[in-house]
Parts: structure tokens; sequence; C-alpha cells
């Protein structure tokens, strides 16, 4: 059975590849955004820090030829980046959208000129071997077992975070101070919970994600960097956090359907229906809007959230 | 009048900016020399080619133009305590707006009343692309943030798509809209290649001054961006004040979206996209928020970009060490004001609100007066 | 403790307090506001570190760091503002703040659940706290510092925002859980339950000791006579002022220099300020007819708990109402209601016979009343603005300071500079940033701000707070000024002195109640001061 050409099995699975895949990097990043809000922090940086996640694991993957390389030092620039944030948003008290957009603004140029400098007019591809990895058995199902279970390890990475975030936010000390300092500083500093302490850590869990995401981009997916790549992902990734309601399941629900809407507009093209690709292209952005606007009586803010804290003040 | 306070008190917060500015470049420059550049050269190469040069001098004002128009735009949203991050997808809808119109009536009316309709139909291009997250905050108190985010995406398609199909130019293959001959773009200013869009950048920028200054609803905003409780508990109708602060930061975005397809390049092209957001973000806050600061320092950024990309082939650096810079020299102005804020009293500090007007407030008021008093300052005062 | 002091840049909070806990006591710290009373709290409880002065826990002398510190002391604290994380369970609520990697919710939910139950709370451990009625909540406050073995519980104003039947079952749990040893220390300025349930008493007045009694004292003698006697410390020796205003003679009064020109021409201030909107021709009544008009009432405070409770009240023309009570017994809600600022949930706010119910702050404004805020710095007024730019905040649509859409800010100026020196406010000038003046001179533009609109009626709340002696005086006299000259104001104070120096009519706020309301002339200090702690309600007298 064949649609456009294309037999209609190999369509769909390539179809929900494509799409989880670019739901992915997404799904990690919105992560640690939600970890970061829940403790009051809103980073606008998150774009800044994916990119530089993308650059330097790129670069680490190129020297080393190792992808675990790659992706280590994506995490650390992105967990520097976050030190960088935390240092002025909870230490200093300076307002966090300014900083958040400072360092998206710093790490675009950053990356662009590194890049550019080090590689010249250069496009050198990474010709590390990420193999895949299939789970035996699952990945057998027609259509979704190859789709969901045949990908490479670090696709695997992002969705295993998931009950691994879950789990943090509800069932560990940290998370739970982590909820707490986000909505009411003032009533967990008086229980004996250390607010900037908890804010730095959920700021460094926040950026060394989008660090992994960028690397994912860059190391383990499309194997190139590319001056700006991330594209507006780590907005998007802020996005999904919120109208993922901050919980780790519904983020990945979130980001999955985003991804496939993405992917759709792929798919249709090779399938030479004649449908406008901008206006696919367009509908994730505006579901996210739609998407917000009818949860807006719904979800509930973490209360503290972009507010910087001290004591002695409620 | 009484004069009150020395002269370097009245400065002390552009002192903050420069502070920034400079410690970025030092920044900026060891990077240079960490990866084998001469910093030396680079600033000196792009001070004598940016304001030594004619082609340098000139590019440099061109490239003023429509950051001003957005810088101002920008601060009209930001003092009235409105984050408007989507300004270059209201630039771009703007752009194509007027790209359309223009094109429609071009030839058929008289010049200047070409350049109007285009003008015009930029600022509702733009106007109409801030309406949908302003009704949206208004209405349901979303915040602005993500949504002019959102906007800027669903901008950069929407654009994309219209260009390439109905508003396209049938004679050509690529998109881009009806191209308007040389003739009847903007003329440029006499005795320079300059085209007049950057004398109108200055007018916005006189215009934004005097609503700031003497009209009541420039009052309103300026009270609702430096305490929201204090504008609501005067009675003053704080939702309508923000959709205000966001139409008009979008109307103007638009404008200079008009002004960059009326003075330089004639047509709107499906994947123009010159990003002036996050240039003019960190003007406006280098700039203390003050409108006619915001002439210097774009005239500074203007001629770092250029300079930039004049330097890029002799030295081998990257153009995009610019914008590294802008990114470095926020960074430091974020850090400076935390250093203004800890020279104040306790009680000052604390009084401050969080909010995009406050953001890069100077703590607290310093003495004096004048047209070139940041927001900190009284924003009254006459001579 | 001994000799803790504490101050706030200016302003001393705490002079050199001294202040004994004993086991299986309950012992109430009494005192006004301003007394002091939470400042000493929080020093015990970790917040605020003392300036000086001693702690001594079982004889041995500590330092408490942080709230942190002091729960693991044993000090527990239940503050006025709960500190409860609403979106978070019982159980999560209970157990923040402790140690370990992974919470065992397991091995706690059994304490947990014991405990609710013998707080007489039959719900689930589970229930998240924004679910919980206050009075639930507040016993889960307790519950979570019994939990971390507290012995010395504080309590800061219990009983603020607790029906009365909660009160009595808060009461109880005090008393049990002072028979299992734990020092109870109940901070409150409601006289009658101190005196219910406690076993020492200490009072505070003016950031300092003012007296104390013992057990002996307190479980000795006759009811009536300790309450004479902790009111007497509380507020005695506080005499009117010996120039009463109300029955000095016509000359020696100080007639502030607005008032004076506004005597020589009575026009001048109107056509200066002429208003550019068709008022409502205010029938100029005979002063008989009430011009304010609140009936039944009702409305919510910030934090959602019920603030006034179906309330009504006249006020006529050419007096001065002064309003009495503790901070939080919805008095200040009720100044916000008068001026628009706060919807009212239920009943009707009648201005000069016309409803204006929830029209809110402009309108309020455009038909003539004026509200000077405590609030001073964040409501009141812009810090980082000029004189001139807050001093027109509120009228700044109309002439003279523009003409709808166009600022004249020579207007604008001018007004200032009349305004500073008329209220002899002390600024180098009209363009000087107000952050930079000290409290009172803000106090003074506020007030001059309302006055200048030549309001019908003005409410004022505490707006004499930071003011020295002289300027409060001024200010004093101007709403003085304002009452001869046939407007209505609003004193909201809890001065007793200067309500009854310049009052006419006294009423007492007492748990979102007017439980009083007397002619000037038949209040005494001591008398108001029960009333404010909750004592008997007297009939209310309507003015004829």
């Amino acid at each position: 059975m064949t649609i456009g050409g294309v037999p209609l099995v190999a369509f769909f699975t390539a179809m929900l590849a494509a799409g989880l895949v670019a739901a992915a990097p997404l799904v990690m990043a919105a992560l640690g955004e939600a970890v970061g809000e829940k403790s009051g922090l809103l980073n606008l940086g998150i774009e800044g820090m994916m990119l530089c996640g993308a650059f330097f694991g790129f670069y680490a993957a190129y020297l080393t030829g190792s992808a675990v390389w790659g992706v280590l030092a994506g995490i650390g620039a992105g967990f520097a980046l976050g030190l960088l944030f935390a240092f002025l948003t909870v230490s200093l008290r300076v307002d966090q959208v300014l900083v958040g957009l400072a360092i998206t603004i710093f790490g675009g140029g950053l990356t662009a000129f590194l890049y550019r400098d080090i590689f010249g007019g250069q496009n050198p591809s990474l010709s590390i071997d990420t193999p895949r990895l299939a789970i035996p058995l699952l990945s057998r199902i027609p259509i979704l077992g190859d789709a969901v279970f045949n990908q490479r390890a670090l696709f695997y990475m992002a969705f295993v975070l998931v009950p691994v975030f879950a789990l943090l936010l509800t069932r560990t000390r940290f998370g739970l101070q982590l909820r707490a300092v986000g909505e009411h500083p003032f009533a967990a500093d008086a229980s004996g919970v250390d607010v900037a302490r908890t804010r730095y850590i959920a700021a460094l869990i926040a950026s060394a994600m989008a660090g992994l995401a960028g690397a994912f981009l860059s190391v383990a997916d499309l194997k190139i960097f590319q001056v700006g790549m991330t594209v507006g992902m780590g907005f998007i990734a802020l996005a999904l956090t919120m109208v993922g309601g901050w919980n780790p399941y519904r983020i990945l629900l979130a980001s999955v359907l985003f991804g496939l809407l993405r992917s759709l507009g792929n798919g249709l093209q090779i399938l030479g229906i004649n449908v406008r690709t901008e206006f696919i292209t367009m509908l994730p952005y505006i579901g996210i809007m739609v998407a917000l606007a009818l949860l807006a009586g719904r979800t509930s803010l973490p209360a503290a959230l972009g507010v910087p804290y001290t004591r002695g003040r409620r | 009048m009484i004069r009150t306070g020395l002269f370097p008190s009245r400065f002390a917060p552009l002192l903050t900016s420069l502070a920034a500015i400079a410690a970025a470049m030092i920044l900026g420059g060891l990077f240079l020399a960490m990866r084998g550049k001469d910093p030396i050269a680079a600033y000196g190469m792009l001070v004598s080619r940016g304001l030594g040069t004619s082609y340098g001098i000139t590019e440099t004002l061109i490239r003023m133009a429509p950051l001003l128009i957005v810088s101002a735009g920008l601060l009209i949203s930001l003092r009235a305590g409105v984050w408007n991050i989507g300004i270059d997808g209201q630039l771009m809808v703007g752009a194509l707006f007027a790209g359309v119109a223009a094109a429609a009536v071009a030839g058929q009316v008289a010049s200047p009343v070409m350049w109007m309709v285009a003008a015009l139909a930029g600022m509702g291009g733009g106007l109409l692309w801030a309406l949908v997250p302003g009704i949206l905050r208004v209405r349901w108190g979303l915040n602005e943030i993500i949504t002019t985010l959102m906007m800027n995406y669903v901008a950069l398609n929407v654009t994309s798509w219209l260009v390439k199909g109905p508003v396209k130019d049938p004679s050509v293959v690529p998109p881009q809209t009806v191209l308007i001959p040389r003739e009847l773009r903007l003329p440029a200013i006499p005795g320079t290649t300059v085209h007049i869009g950057l004398l109108v950048g200055l007018i916005v920028v006189v215009l934004v001054t005097i609503l700031f200054r003497y009209t009541v609803i420039g009052f309103m905003l300026d009270v609702l961006g430096r305490n929201r409780q204090a504008a609501i508990h005067a009675g003053m109708p704080v939702n309508r004040l923000t959709l205000v602060a966001l139409l008009a930061s979008g109307a103007l975005a638009g404008l200079a979206g008009a002004n960059d397809i009326l003075g330089v390049k004639g047509l709107f092209q499906g994947n123009w996209n010159p990003g002036y957001g996050f240039a003019a973000f960190a003007l406006v806050y280098l700039a203390r928020l003050n409108s006619l600061w915001i002439i210097p320092f774009a005239y500074f950024l203007s001629f770092l970009a250029i300079g930039g990309e004049m330097m890029a082939r002799p030295l081998g650096i990257p153009t995009y060490f610019v914008e590294m810079l802008e990114g470095l020299m926020l960074i430091c102005f974020a850090v400076a004001t935390y250093v203004e804020r800890m020279r104040l009293p306790f009680a000052r500090a604390e009084e401050i609100e969080t909010g995009p007007a406050n953001a890069g407030e100077p703590p607290g008021p310093l003495l004096g007066e004048g047209l070139l008093e940041p927001i900190a300052q009284s924003s009254g005062g006459q001579p | 403790m001994r000799g803790i002091s504490k101050r706030f840049g200016p302003v001393v909070a705490n002079d050199r307090i001294s202040l004994d806990l004993w086991p299986g006591e309950i012992h109430a710290v009494l005192g006004e506001n301003g007394a002091g009373k939470t400042t000493l709290m929080n020093v015990l409880a970790g917040m605020y570190q003392p300036d000086s002065g001693t702690i001594r826990i079982a004889g041995e002398e500590v330092q408490i760091t942080s709230p942190a510190d002091a729960l693991q002391r044993g000090i527990g604290t239940v503050y006025q503002h709960f500190t409860l994380v609403p979106n978070l369970s019982i159980l999560e609520n209970v157990v923040l703040g402790e140690g370990g990697v992974l919470i065992d919710l397991g091995a706690a939910e059994g304490k947990v659940t014991s405990l609710l139950a013998d707080f007489g709370l039959d719900i689930s451990p589970h229930t998240e706290i924004r679910h919980l009625a206050l009075g639930q909540r507040q016993r889960v406050e307790i519950i979570k510092v019994l939990f971390r073995g507290s012995r010395v519980l504080l309590l800061d104003e219990p009983t603020s925002v607790l029906t009365p039947g909660e009160v009595t079952s808060l009461l109880d749990l005090l008393r049990r859980l002072r028979d299992q040893g734990i020092a109870v220390v109940l901070i409150t300025h409601k006289l009658g339950e101190a005196l219910a349930v406690s076993d020492r008493v200490t009072i505070l007045r003016a950031g300092r000791n003012a007296g104390d009694l013992g057990p002996d004292v307190m479980s000795g003698a006759n009811r009536e006579s300790v309450r004479q006697r902790i009111v007497e410390q509380m507020f005695g020796g506080s005499q009117p002022a010996a120039t009463r205003l109300l029955t000095a003679p016509a000359q020696n009064r100080v007639i502030p220099k607005h008032e004076e020109s506004r005597r020589r021409d009575p026009h001048a201030e109107t056509r200066f300020f002429a208003r550019t909107l068709n008022d409502t021709p205010s029938q100029k009544d005979t002063p008989s007819a009430a011009l304010l008009s609140l009936r039944g009432i009702s409305t919510l405070g910030d934090r959602g708990v019920p603030a006034l409770n179906d309330l009504s009240l006249e006020l006529l023309g050419g007096e001065v109402f002064g309003i009495a009570g503790v901070d939080g017994n919805g008095q200040k809600e009720l100044g916000e209601v008068i001026a628009g600022q706060r919807p009212v949930t239920s009943g009707q706010v009648l201005f000069e016979g016309v409803d204006i119910t929830n029209r809110g702050v402009a309108a309020a404004t455009r038909l003539g009343i004026g509200y000077v805020t405590d609030d001073r710095l964040h409501e009141g007024s812009v810090a980082g603005s000029s004189i001139t730019d807050n001093v027109a905040l509120k009228s700044i649509g109309r002439r003279p300071f523009s003409n709808g859409f166009w600022l004249n800010r020579r207007a604008m100026e001018e007004h200032a500079r009349r305004l500073i020196a008329e209220f002899d406010v002390k600024a180098p000038g009209p363009e000087t940033s107000i952050g930079m003046l000290s409290g009172g001179n803000i106090q003074k533009l506020l007030l001059a701000r309302e006055l200048a609109l030549d309001p019908k009626l003005l409410v004022c709340n505490k707006p004499t707070t930071g003011l020295d002696l002289r300027t409060a005086r001024f200010v004093l006299q101007s709403l003085r000024g304002q009452a001869d000259a046939g407007k209505v104001v609003v004193l909201i104070s809890s001065e007793l002195d200067e309500l009854m120096e310049i009052s006419d009519r006294i009423g007492v706020m007492y748990n979102g109640q007017l439980v009083a309301d007397m002619p000037s002339t038949e209040a005494d200090p001591q008398a108001l001061g029960d009333l404010m702690l909750g004592g008997v309600k007297r009939s209310r007298r309507v003015p004829a």
C-alpha cells in the first residue's frame, strides 16, 4: 500500500520517528526549565545555553571523535552559563528577564564567532558513530516499534529523564524544597530551607539540561553545527514548560505533539501534498499560544516566578 | 532654576552604562587575544574604518535609522513595564505591508504620498502583530514574554508564505514583492548618500521624548512602569495603558520595517530578518530608558556593527564578534546595576519593584534636572 | 531574653527588652501596634539578629542565626501570615526543611496522622493546604512546629483570622500543649483571649517593657481588676494634649498658611483648581444631611480573609470622624472602601446620595473623595519620580495640569512649589525625587496633594506616622481646618491622643466591625483602649 508513491508503513514510521527526534531536545530543555521555573527563576537565557551546548558539544566531539565527550562538553557549557545566570539573579538579584536575554545574545554571538573563527568557511560534519540502539522485541512492533525503539542512544535518554525528573520533583527533599521556594519563598525560609542554595541548584539543572539538549542536536542528531541552529527552540521549550504546566509527563506530551506537528510539514512535502509548508510550520507556534490561552485560568504559575527574594521582606 | 548636585551626579547613570561598555570591550579584547588576534589592532581598525572612512560613516548612519525607530518603540513598552520581545516579528510584518502598499500605489501617486501610505501600512502591520499578544495579556493575563516571542516565529512563516504566494512579484523568480525603483524610494539627505530615513528616526525619537515629557498618556505610561500599584491607586486605567504601550511599540517596529523597505531595499524578500531586536534591547537599557540618550547609543551600536563588518576580512575576526560584544555589554550592565544599587541605603533598594522599567533602574534619586535625565530621575524639569 | 535591642534604620523596634519563658506556661505578650512584639518574636525565631542583648536557652547563651537554627533549638514559630506553601500537602509542608535526600513520607505520615487526630482534624495528610480553611491551616502550622519537636511555641496574633468557635478551640489546644510542658508564647493585642488563657503576661509599649504580671497575679486576682491593670499599663499616662483644639479659643490656634489664604479669599483656591468636569452640583445641604453613607458593607482583605463584616456608618459634613483600633481589624479596609480603592462584596456606598459602590478610584476622586494612604512608598507615591510628578498623580487628566492631552508642566511645577511652600516641605525644589525626602515630608506632600483637590470627604490612614511633633500638629490642624470648613474627614489612627484631640466622633474597629461610635467628649483613653482590645460593646450612638 502506498501513498504518493511511498509505502504507507514506511511513511508513518518515518514521520513518527522524525517527530520524536524533534521532540527529544525540547523535552530535555523543557524539563530543566521546569525545574528552574518551579524554583521561581524565569530563564530566558535558555536559547543561548542551548546554542552553547550545541557548539561546544560539536567542537568537543569533533576534536575527540567521541560522542560522549561531546555531550559532556555541551552539558558543561550550559552549566557554566547557568552559574553566571544564578549568580546574577540570585546573589545579585538583578532582573531575570534582562539577564536571560543578555545571556542569549551573548551565547549566540559567542558560538557564531567561535565557529566561524575555528572552522573558517568550512562546514565540517561529525563522522562519529552514534549507532542505533534497537530495543529487542519492542522494536519489532510495526511502525511504532521501529520509530520509537530503534533510535540512537542519546534519544532514549531524553525520555528516560522524564520519570527521573518526575521523581525528583515529587519524591525528593530537594524537589519539595524547590516547589516551596518557587511558590512561597518566605514560608520556605521560615521553615528552614536555604532559598538561595535551592535556586542555584535549580538554575544549574536548568542550564545543564539546556546544554544537553543543544549537544543532542549537534552531536547526535544533525552532526553539524550552524550559526543560530537552535532557531528559537530554547524559547519553544520555555513555552512548552508552561503549556505542560511544569509537569514532566505533560511536558513530554506537549513536546511530542509539537515535534509531530513539525515533522508533519516535512511529511506532507514528501507526499507532494500541496499545502503551504509555512502554514504547517506555523501551526505549532500558534498551537502553543492557543494552549496557553485555554489553560490561562487553570495553570498555577509558581507564585514567586521572576521575583528575587530577600529575607525579611515578604 | 535651582541647579543642584554636581556635574557628575547628573550623569552618574550614564557612567554606569559607559563602565559596562568599557568592561565589555576589555573582556572582548581579552577574548580576542585568547583566540590569537590582536585586540588593539581590532579596536583600532574598528574606529578608523567606522569613523574614518566615508563609507563607514554613511553606512553607520543608514544603519542607525531603523535602530532608532525600533528602539524608540521598545522604549515605550519597557518604560510602561511591558516586555515586548516580538519586535522582530512586528518589524517583518510591517515591512511586508509597507512593501505591498508601496508597490500598489507606486507610480500612480506622487512619491511623498506613496511614502506616507507605505509608512502607515507599515505601522498598521506592526500594530496588528502586537494586537494578539496585547489582547491575550489584557484579557486573559497571559504573560507577554512568551506570546510576543511566539509571534516572532509565526511572523517568519506568515511573511514567508505571503511573499511566496499572494503578494509575490510575478515577474521575477525569487520570492519578493514588487521592486520599487530607486527613483521612487526615499531620497538622500542633500549632500550625503544617507536616505532621509535617518531624519525620520530622529523625529520619532524626539516625538517619543515629547510623549513622555509633555503628554498625559506618556506620564501615565511612565508611572505604570515605575510602580504599578501606585498607578492603580491613583485611578489610572492600567489595562488600557498596557495595551497602548504594546500597540505603540509594535507600530513603531513596523515603521522601522517600512523605513528599510522604502529607503534601502525597495522590496520585501522572503527570508529577510535583520534581527534588530536584540540590539534594540541592549540599546534601550544602556540608554537607561531615556529616549534622547538612545541617539548616541544607537550611533555607537551601529558603528560597532558596521565597523565589525569592515574589519572582518583584514583581521580575520568574524562579524559575530559584535553580537558577542552586545551580549557582554548587557551582562556587564547587569552587574553594574547591582553595584549602583548597593551604594544605596537599605530602604531605597527594597522599594524598587521588579519589571522592565526598573530592571536597569539606578537606585534612587539623583539631584538634577534637564532633558537628559534617565528614567530614574525626574521625568520633568525645565531649565 | 535580656536587653534585646533591634533597630531598622532610624526606627528602634526593640529597646532593651527582656522576656523570660518558663516551660509549661502560656505567656502572653501584649501591646499595641508598634510596640515591638513582632520584632521581638522574629528575633527569637531567627529571622532577625538583635543588635544587642543576649538570649539564653536553659541557662546557656546562644545565637539564633536563622529560622532553621531556631527550629533545631526547639523554637517553633507560627507566623501571623501563614508560612504554609499552598500548593503542597499537609504532609509535605510538615516535612519541609528536614534532612535526607529522599523524603520518606511514609514514616512521617503516621506521626502526622496521629497529630491531626489529636488536633481534631479529620482530614487526610495528603490534602493540599489551599483546600483548607484558615482555622485548619493554623492547626497545621502548629502541627508542623510540634513535629519538629519544638519545646517553645511562638504564636503571632493567632486569632486574627479565626471565627469565635475556632478561637475557643485554639485556646483549648494551647492549654493542652501547656499541660504537656511546652512553653507557649502568645503575642496578641486581644486582651480577652490573653486573660482567658495565660499564666503570665508581659506588656510592651513603644519598644520597651511596660510591665508584667506573673502567675500569682493571673490566677489569683479578680479578672476585672487584672484587666484594668493591663489596660492601664498599655494605655495609661497618655493624656490628651493640653490644648485640645476643639475647645481652644480661636486666637490660640495656629492656622496653616493655606488655610489663611483660603479664609482671605475663599474663591482663590477654587479658581486655581477649577475642574472641567460637571460635578454633581453639591447641594450645599444643611450640615445634618449625611454626606457619606455605608450600608451593610462587607469586603475581603488582601489575603482573601473577610475584613469588614456588615458594617454601616453615616458621616455628616463638617466633622472629623476618628477611627481607633489595632492594625488588622479592618480600619484600613474601611478607609479603602470609602475611597473606592477596594471593592465590596456586599453592601452599598452612597456619597451625597449617589450610589458609588464599586465604581473605582477615578470616579471617587472626581466626585470629591480624597485618600491619604499609609503606604506612602508603595502605593501613595512613585519613589523615583519628582515631587511635581507625584503631586499630580491623581489629577493628571484635569486642568490645570493638562488639557486632557498635553501636560502643562509649568502649572504642575507651580502647583508643586505652592504646596512645598505652604506645607513647609523640606526639599530643594519641586524636581527633587520624592524618594529623597524624609518620611515625614513625603507624608506632608501626600496630604497636600489630596487637600489641593479640595475634596468634600478626606480619608486619612495614619497620616502622622513617622512625623515629628511639629509636623504632626500641622497635619492635625489642617485636618481640623478642613472639617471646620464643612468637609468630612475620616481619620484612621492608632494614636489615641490625636484621635481624641481633633475628632468630633470616635469609632472603634475590632474584628471588622465598628464596635463603638461616640462623640469624642465621651471618650477616654482607657475606655477606648479597652474596646480596641475587644472589650465590652457599648451601645452605638447614632448621630441625631
